[in-house]
């Protein structure tokens, strides 16, 4: 699974352990989501759309190849 | 707020901080425990022939390993939904170490191959550090 993660957070001049202490995570959460090596749980998922005020679906996409996440 | 080019200022989040800290203080007490339980049992020697009280001594490093345990539970529970599959993964290869080296010690030992207690204790290091070292391996890689 894609994801705007890294972009939107550039974009706020966050850094990757701002952005966990807004979700509460570790940052290695953070960037294991943002390289794509880990797919959020739907919550996580919801929790970082409300974050950054964007529709989950405007956040995270299939892979080009059309898969969903595992 | 940092900018993204000085993410290497804070590698840890509030929540990493507050779990590192509940972690250490779970886990420093029972630590020490053990060290003077197992210190106690060398400085002491408390062999005297009494089979009860052998028994009873030998098995006393055990509370503080199953506080040890309860810690590590607790720490597990706190991580975020990352860390914990990163931890269990972790404590799965750990796992698999320990069944493979205790079958080649049994089978050793059936053969009259190696000493027993030795391969106990071999199958427990082993499985410790195997544990860590794929614990530190994957957090490496998530940095």
């Amino acid at each position: 699974m894609r994801n705007r993660l890294r972009e939107l957070r550039a974009a706020r001049r966050w850094s990757q352990a701002d952005l966990a202490d807004r979700l509460d995570v570790s940052r290695q959460t953070v960037n294991a989501v943002e390289t794509g090596r880990y797919d959020p749980s739907l919550p996580l998922a919801f929790k970082i759309a409300a974050v950054f005020d964007q529709p989950i679906e405007s956040m995270f996409f299939p892979t080009d190849d059309g898969t969903l996440p595992s | 707020m940092t900018s993204p080019g000085r993410e290497h200022e804070r590698t840890k989040s509030s929540s990493d901080v507050a779990r590192d800290r509940a972690a250490f203080r779970d886990a420093v007490p029972a630590i020490v425990t053990l060290l003077v339980v197992q210190g106690s049992l060398v400085v002491l020697d408390p062999d005297d022939g009494s089979r009860v009280r052998n028994v009873v001594w030998s098995l006393l490093p055990l509370l503080p390993v199953l506080w040890l345990v309860y810690a590590q539970l607790r720490s597990l529970r706190r991580s975020d939904e990352y860390q914990r599959i990163v931890q269990l993964e972790a404590m799965a290869i750990g796992f698999a170490t320990v069944i493979v080296a205790a079958l080649v010690g049994g089978l050793l030992d059936a053969a009259g191959i190696g000493d027993a207690r030795q391969s106990l204790q071999i199958t427990f290091i082993a499985g410790i550090v195997s544990w860590i070292a794929a614990l530190a391996i994957k957090t490496r890689r998530a940095r």
